[in-house]
């Protein structure tokens, strides 16, 4: 009797049932557009981490895919990849913290996009209509975006490590794999050429929101994954698609927030307020999103990583400067320009002028540097004195820890009201037209056409009063300076370096303090270990040399 | 009447002549109290009488010739108002001649064993408060109103008597030690039960432990004194962390921890906030049968605590209180600024800024931990009332405890009070409540003491006006005040309402059939808010940073339980069915504001800030039970338990909700059997044997579903919601199930002059929940699963030995210790080509290893100059650390790996004893933990780029001292192919834990004042540790925060 009592009563099914009203999933979530809409947000919020902290605060997810090169060597040592880069060897390793940060967030990235496209592709209940747009057309261009995005992420996974699992699935929990294996490169950049190809026609011009990925960012990468699987003509006719778009021109005039105040047109759109296409950068292909103290905002590390530390400039046990807006806030100077990098300039690019880099700091009274303190006089100076920045002796494991290095002013940015802030609010430009010239210059000169080359590479020159080339200097020695001339802390220069082979060669020549360590096996970074140590029921092999 | 006095006085004089006989004497103009002198002298009688009696003092004449007592008496009390009465003994006790006509009992109540007076007993007429105390021989006198009345005799340690009068008045007693306890009732859970009746393992906190009233909570009375039962202070401060562990770690998630159950209830509380002073007993259930009952959440053992109730007849008035002092007991050397300036310029002397030159030329660098370490205090009061009539016992309570910790503003007040109420309204209805209100706050916030430890000396902390220095570093910005947080407005309060309430009604019609209704309710509301102005470096730079919060969490419970209890000629059965709905819930919301216009409003100006975040954070999960138990005792030898429980909890997938935890136990009081051989030996010998299934859900609601995060962006600084995946869900998530077995043996050995017991256990957890690693491919590198066994194997022993009993000095012992192995026994069941399963390297989880392991690169030395072509090799250099390459084939690879040693104990032990001499006592407790091996993490030189912290002094490496000990001052030494090589030491330590020295009044000496208890005490806490561990304390978590405290505690309690 007792026991029927105590086990039949009812089980009040409901009672237990989990029915959160806080919570949201991919169910929930993915029904109409508006979700889709937020599920975008949230993946390009994850790709923003590019430029945000990786190991602690002192790294930047994206310092793997830039520093370490030929143009930027450490100057302030410390930890994860700052380390690595310039130590290289076995420092270089599997276990690095850093490399199984930036390793899991790209797939972290991977995730998010699969989630979005097998929702939208997967679902018959959603609700596409709103904005101008037929329900067809929202469809595409969400499926798109989120593609574009996992081919973004795919591309960084190819450079860095090489042949790397491939996954295009939603992950659920029912299905977890110890089993993965490495997809080789060619069929990794396949399925990237293939995304980019799929989602270009349904991407326009402009964003589909500030911050958005832009059918031109699409056709540049498309131009790059042609460089680098050996199809120039095809590089050449993407790259032509952007450089032809018309609304896609190069910034050649002054414009924006500064354009009263001395300057060059080169470094008008690096200035918070200017970086956006309607803000007057008409070479912008991508923006990345910063604000400080808005929810979402992000933390943009670059200046935290760049900027030198000329606070700590010391004359006759003096340290003379104090943090004004107009030197830009505070900096750590993990990476710095190589020497070589700035010799690397004729004295007259508007590139090398003292708008793009900081090469001298004036001392000033509390008048000058109102409403921050006034600069404290070492014995000897006045006020109105210019302090130089100096390059020479290169930095080197010994000389490292320079306060007085030049930085490139791109990297300038803080909220005026507090100079202490270790974030910067500027939005980023990511790829812009430049960079596309380029490119385009090299499919050129791949193809055989150095003159072409010549001429698109000029056209980059002639906006920053570099002098003309002629044919016979194009080689790809002189596209990669011209590179780091015109893209210096923008462009993935490891990549750039890596897909052209001359990572190693360069890197060696130019980078003192790291270059001198690095062996053949440091082209690619080893597969994190606890990436391996996942793979339960099958081997996952390490890439050469760091086993 | 104060006759016990005088009886005492009497009995001082040796009397002891017998026999009757004619009396002559003669008195002139002599007091009556002289006449008596006389008799006394010439005779064998001895004369009681209250010295209040002014009668006595009148003087007479008498001449006496050949008369007997009666005679005599008779005439010498003429006209005076005096009575008397001659009891056996030639005793006469003299009174007013009203006061005769009660029956007056006296008598001795001596020790059953040893025939000696047994000091202190209780006498109590049974159904009043009419009640006296033995006197230090034993003897006693005390008037009852009526010959029928029943006398009840209690001490505690003895076995309790009740004696009817029936027309006596000489009433001697001998108590029995109540060594065995075998009929003390225990708490077992939905009930109580004989304990010579129970047949799984409940072990219960000795009374003395409890009674230790410097404890601050009920963590500290445990710790040590049940072996299997491991406390841990995880982090030290004016609120510390107890960890709880029974029988080791049966999970591998989070949650190791018991069920508290609060006077039937589960407590979902902090333990901080039960006042130790109302707690009356603590069981502690280990085995799967005694916590069967509690399935689903009874695998890691459950803490049953029941709070005090009143006592018929009896009002007690006590309080109890004290004050201590606490220090630090052990602080890391720490550079201090001379010493950080030669590290630094060894190490990177182009670093050195020169505000930290100026400071160390001035000599005027900080010692930070004095800046933010204090000698703490704390105090504690309780007040207690308890008594009750007939129907209605009540016990009402109120603590304050105060406590000033080490770090300076660390501070914790708290307030309890608690009413505690039991009446019978009719004779087969009985209503109570257990409730209780308590106050804690935390506010105001320490130093972070990790900073403390780790800022760079060469800083100031304050300003030349003695304003706390915003910036401590002239030249590095980065660097806020370690102290600033001292300056934060902080509110941290919580309030706490706990009211359980009961019904119990017996069923009129089947005898032995009751029902009871537990109704649980615990709202707890906290009160938060800070406010970081701009008088530090975060307020300054944010203008203002603010951050409220108010949260309310509630628990909510129904118990009904059926209970049969009878007896059948041999046999007692007593059955228990249970249907339980438990429902958890907190909410919480939150603004965080940033940007003030000022500092005058603090957080009341909120609204004016400049960014405003709202939060609001939710959660409810609900538990429904339904249980069974069946007890079967036959003839008091054979005993049996079967116990079903079905749990349904709402935190698992849609399919996995409901769990079935079934056991049984046996035992066999052997001791009862008239074969048994070694009766003259054993009084007591009980094995027992138990198996049984307890769940575990380890997890807190919705980890079944697969959900995304809020992971926002912007676009033209608007915020733009975004979410991501941020969980991977299982569908048929479920419980965790472990299987105990369980041997035990209570024995007790010359009349328990020795007693004891002796648990050997196994259990085994399947489908545990696990926070598995997967592989980073699938976006997400986590996931909660139901994989895997693991397996703990135990040996636990408990003695207790008198070794000294004497009516003057007493010394016992206690001791009780765990072995405890665990071990996993499965994880996914992957087999690699030999068909051993493989271990997950990645979650450092090993087949035939404990769940938490070290497993490191092992530091092998410094490579030293004679090494220095192999150390070439390596990319290093002399001075620089060695770790072992095992597999020897030049590189550092996951492969180099080891596992180096366990993070949990294998074995612990609680040694008191406990020196008793006439009203002092010694108490002496001591703690050893074994077998653990840790991350010393203070063995670092990582001072961050350019020197920016401090570090502990070391044994460096130089040429001139080639240490295997430690590195050479050096960036990168600690390296070696970039891995850090980490220090692991044996934090095993011996602890004297407590000793304390207490003084108790002699009751006769208090009677005057009508106290019934005075006892006076002081304890050191922590006094002294015996360890090879070199950290900051082998006990706590983290090696970077608040020490542990040496304690000095001076108390008092009394009870009137």
């Amino acid at each position: 009797m007792l026991l029927l009592l105590i086990f039949s009563a009812a089980c009040s099914k409901d009672l237990i049932d989990e029915k959160p009203p806080h919570l949201i999933t991919s169910e929930t979530l993915f029904t109409n557009l508006a979700g889709f809409e937020a599920g975008l947000n949230g993946l390009y919020a994850q790709v923003r981490r590019e430029k945000e902290q990786a190991y602690g605060s002192h790294s930047m997810m994206g310092s793997m895919f830039t520093f370490g090169t030929d143009n930027a060597t450490v100057n302030h040592q410390d930890i994860g990849f700052i380390m690595t880069a310039m130590l290289w060897k076995n420092n270089n390793n599997a276990l690095n913290e850093e490399n199984e940060i930036v390793f899991n967030w790209l797939y972290n990235v991977v995730n998010s996009a699969n989630t979005i496209i097998n929702q939208a592709e997967n679902r018959d209940d959603i609700d596409w209509s709103g904005g101008n747009m037929t329900e067809a057309e929202n469809k595409d261009r969400v499926i798109s975006e989120a593609k574009a995005i996992r081919a973004w992420a795919y591309r960084h996974l190819t450079y860095g490590w090489g042949d790397v699992p491939l996954s295009l699935e939603q992950s659920s929990g029912t299905t977890i794999r110890t089993d993965w294996e490495r997809t080789p490169i060619s069929q990794v950049r396949e399925q990237i050429i293939a995304d980019f190809l799929a989602a270009e026609p349904n991407i326009g011009v402009e964003p589909s929101l500030r911050g958005r990925i832009t059918k031109g960012a699409i056709q540049h990468y498309l131009a790059e994954m042609y460089l680098v699987t050996g199809k120039p003509d095809k590089a050449l006719e993407w790259a032509d698609k952007v450089v032809n778009t018309p609304d896609y021109k190069l910034v050649t005039q002054r414009y924006g927030v500064r354009s009263n105040r001395p300057g060059v047109p080169f470094m008008d759109m690096f200035w918070e307020g200017n970086t956006n296409r309607e803000e007057g950068n008409t070479e912008a292909l991508w923006v990345f999103q910063f604000g400080l103290k808005v929810i979402g905002g992000g933390q943009c590390m670059v200046r935290r990583i760049h900027v030198s530390r000329f606070w700590n400039i010391n004359i006759n046990g003096v340290r003379p400067l104090v943090h004004t807006y107009e030197r830009g806030g505070l900096g750590y100077s993990r990476f710095n320009f190589t020497k070589w990098a700035l010799d690397n300039y004729e004295p007259q690019d508007d590139r090398f002028s003292y708008h793009a880099i900081r090469k001298f700091y004036v001392l000033g009274d509390e008048a000058a540097n109102a409403p921050y303190p006034a600069d404290k006089l070492p014995e000897g100076y006045n006020y109105g004195d210019t302090i130089w920045c100096k390059w020479d002796p290169d930095i080197t494991y010994t000389t490292r820890a320079r306060f007085d290095w030049p930085f490139s002013r791109k990297a300038e940015g803080v909220d005026p009201a507090n100079m202490n802030e270790p974030y910067m609010n500027t939005d980023q430009v990511y790829l812009r037209l430049a960079d596309t010239y380029l490119l385009k210059a090299e499919a050129e000169y791949k193809l055989g056409r150095p003159q072409d080359a010549a001429n698109t590479i000029n056209i980059i020159r002639r906006r920053s009063n570099a002098s003309d080339i002629t044919a016979d200097q194009v080689n790809i020695d002189f596209i990669l300076d011209e590179r780091s001339r015109e893209l210096f802390l923008e462009e993935h220069r490891r990549w750039t370096l890596l897909r052209t082979h001359k990572y190693l060669e360069r890197t060696m020549a130019h980078n003192k303090n790291g270059g001198q360590n690095l062996s053949p096996r440091d082209t690619l970074y080893p597969i994190p270990q606890s990436v391996i140590d996942a793979n339960l029921t099958r081997p996952m092999p390490q890439n050469p040399g760091f086993d | 009447m104060k006759l016990s006095t005088i009886l005492m006085l009497a009995f001082t004089l040796n009397l002891s002549a017998t026999g009757f006989g004619q009396i002559s004497f003669e008195a002139k103009n002599k007091s009556i109290r002289d006449v008596f002198e006389i008799l006394e002298n010439g005779t064998n009688y001895r004369f009681f009488y209250n010295d209040d009696l002014i009668s006595v003092d009148k003087l007479v004449d008498m001449n006496v010739s050949d008369q007997n007592i009666e005679q005599i008496l008779e005439k010498l009390f003429e006209s005076t108002g005096l009575g008397y009465r001659v009891l056996e003994n030639n005793l006469i006790v003299v009174t007013p001649e009203g006061e005769i006509q009660q029956n007056l009992v006296t008598g001795k109540v001596t020790d059953a064993s040893s025939g000696e007076g047994l000091p202190g007993v209780s006498i109590v007429v049974k159904g009043t408060t009419t009640g006296v105390n033995t006197d230090i021989n034993g003897n006693y006198s005390i008037s009852v109103s009526n010959a029928d009345a029943i006398l009840t005799y209690s001490f505690i340690g003895y076995v309790l008597q009740d004696v009817p009068v029936g027309g006596r008045i000489k009433i001697d007693v001998s108590l029995a030690v109540d060594v065995t306890a075998l009929d003390e009732v225990v708490v077992v859970g939905y009930g109580t039960q004989r304990k010579s009746d129970i047949t799984g393992t409940v072990a219960s906190i000795p009374k003395d432990r409890l009674e230790n009233s410097s404890n601050q909570n009920i963590a500290q009375a445990i710790q040590g004194a049940i072996p299997g039962v491991m406390i841990q202070t995880s982090s030290a401060g004016a609120a510390p962390d107890e960890v709880i562990m029974i029988r080791g770690r049966n999970s591998i998630l989070a949650d190791n921890s018991p069920l508290i159950v609060v006077d039937g209830i589960p407590y979902s509380g902090s333990i901080s906030d039960l006042s130790p002073n109302d707690i009356q007993s603590i069981e502690i259930l280990k085995d799967a049968s005694s916590a069967a009952i509690y399935g689903s959440r009874g695998s890691n053992g459950v803490i049953l605590v029941s709070t005090k109730e009143g006592v018929e007849g009896q009002i007690k008035i006590s309080y109890d209180g004290y004050y201590s002092i606490q220090k630090y007991a052990f602080l890391p050397d720490y550079m201090d600024g001379a010493e950080f300036y030669d590290f630094k310029m060894k190490r990177f002397p182009g670093a050195l800024t020169n505000s930290e030159k100026e400071i160390y030329d001035s000599g005027t660098w900080t010692d930070w931990l004095n800046t933010g370490l204090r000698n703490g205090a704390s105090n504690q009061h309780t007040l207690s009332v308890s008594g009750g009539s007939n129907n209605t016992k009540f016990f009402v309570s109120g603590n304050y405890l105060d406590i000033k910790g080490l770090a300076v503003n660390d501070n914790f007040t708290r307030l309890t009070s608690r009413i505690n109420l039991d009446t019978k309204v009719y004779k087969w209805i009985t209503l109570g409540s257990r409730s209780q209100f308590s106050f804690d706050d935390k506010s105001g916030l320490e130093p972070d003491v990790s900073d403390l430890f780790q800022t760079n000396p060469l800083t100031k902390a304050f300003e030349a006006d003695g304003s706390q220095a915003i910036y401590i570093w002239e030249d590095d910005h980065y660097f806020g005040n370690p102290l600033q947080m001292t300056l934060y407005d902080n509110i941290d309060k919580s309030y706490q309402i706990i009211s359980n309430n009961y019904a119990v009604i017996d069923f009129p019609f089947l005898k032995g059939l009751s029902y009871r209704i537990n109704s649980g309710v615990t709202a707890r509301f906290y009160d938060e808010a800070t406010y970081i102005g701009r008088n530090t470096k975060i307020g300054l730079e944010a203008k203002g940073s603010a951050e409220t919060s108010r949260a309310r969490s509630n628990n909510t419970v129904i118990e009904n339980i059926l209970s049969y209890s009878r007896e059948f000629g041999k046999s007692k059965i007593f059955g228990t069915a249970v249907y339980s709905y438990e429902k958890n819930y907190s909410s919480r919301n939150s603004l965080e504001a940033n940007g003030f216009p000022h500092d005058f409003l603090k957080w009341y100006s909120s609204a004016q800030a400049t960014q405003i975040v709202p939060d609001y954070s939710f959660s409810e999960s609900v538990l429904m039970s339904q249980m069974l138990r069946f007890n079967y005792v036959y003839d008091n030898r054979y005993l049996a338990t079967i116990t079903g429980r079905r749990d349904g909890f709402s935190g698992f997938g849609s399919n996995s909700k409901w769990g079935l935890f079934p056991s049984v136990a046996l035992g066999w009081n052997l001791h009862n059997e008239t074969f048994f051989p070694f009766k003259d030996v054993f009084n007591e010998f009980k094995v027992r044997l138990s198996y049984g299934l307890n769940g575990n859900q380890a997890v807190g609601p919705y980890e079944s579903i697969s959900r995304l995060g809020e992971f926002n962006m912007i676009s033209g600084k608007q915020t733009q919601a975004g979410y991501i995946p941020s969980r991977l869900g299982q569908e048929n998530l479920g419980w965790e199930s472990s299987r105990t077995l369980n041997f035990g043996l209570d024995f007790g050995i010359f009349k328990n002059r020795v007693s004891g017991n002796i648990n050997v256990f196994r259990t085994n957890t399947t489908d545990l929940l696990l926070n598995r690693s997967i592989s980073a491919v699938h976006g997400i590198t986590s996931i909660t699963q139901n994989i895997g066994e693991t397996q703990n194997t135990g040996f636990e022993l408990g003695l207790q030995s008198r070794n000294v009993v004497t009516s003057d000095f007493n010394w016992s012992t206690s001791v009780n210790l765990a072995f405890t192995k665990n071990e996993i026994v499965s994880l996914y069941g992957e087999l690699d080509e030999n068909g051993k399963e493989i271990d997950d390297v990645g979650n450092a989880w090993f087949i035939g290893q404990p769940i938490r392991v070290n497993y490191d690169f092992v530091w092998e030395g410094t490579w030293q100059l004679d090494e220095a072509e192999e150390a070439t090799k390596w990319g290093t250099k002399p001075g620089f650390v060695k770790l072992k390459d095992f597999k020897d084939d030049g590189s550092l690879n996951a492969d180099d790996k080891r596992i180096i040693g366990q993070q949990d104990p294998k074995f612990l032990w609680g040694m008191s004893n406990s020196f008793s001499f006439k009203g002092f006592n010694l108490d002496v407790f001591i703690h050893g933990v074994h077998g653990v091996t840790k991350e010393n993490t203070l063995m670092t030189d990582e001072t961050w780029a350019d020197v920016r912290r401090n570090t502990i002094t070391k044994n460096w490496w130089t040429p001139e001292n080639p240490t295997n000990e430690w590195v050479v001052n050096e960036l990168y030494a600690e390296r070696m192919s970039g891995i850090l090589g980490a220090i692991y030491e044996d934090a095993s330590f011996i602890r004297i834990k407590d000793v304390s020295l207490s003084y108790t009044f002699p009751k006769t000496f208090l009677s005057k004042f009508s106290v019934n208890n005075l006892r006076l005490f002081v304890t050191g806490r922590n006094l002294a540790t015996f360890t090879k561990w070199r950290g900051l304390d082998p006990e706590l978590d983290s090696q970077h925060q608040i020490p542990l405290q040496k304690e000095y505690v001076f108390g008092l309690n009394f009870e009137f």
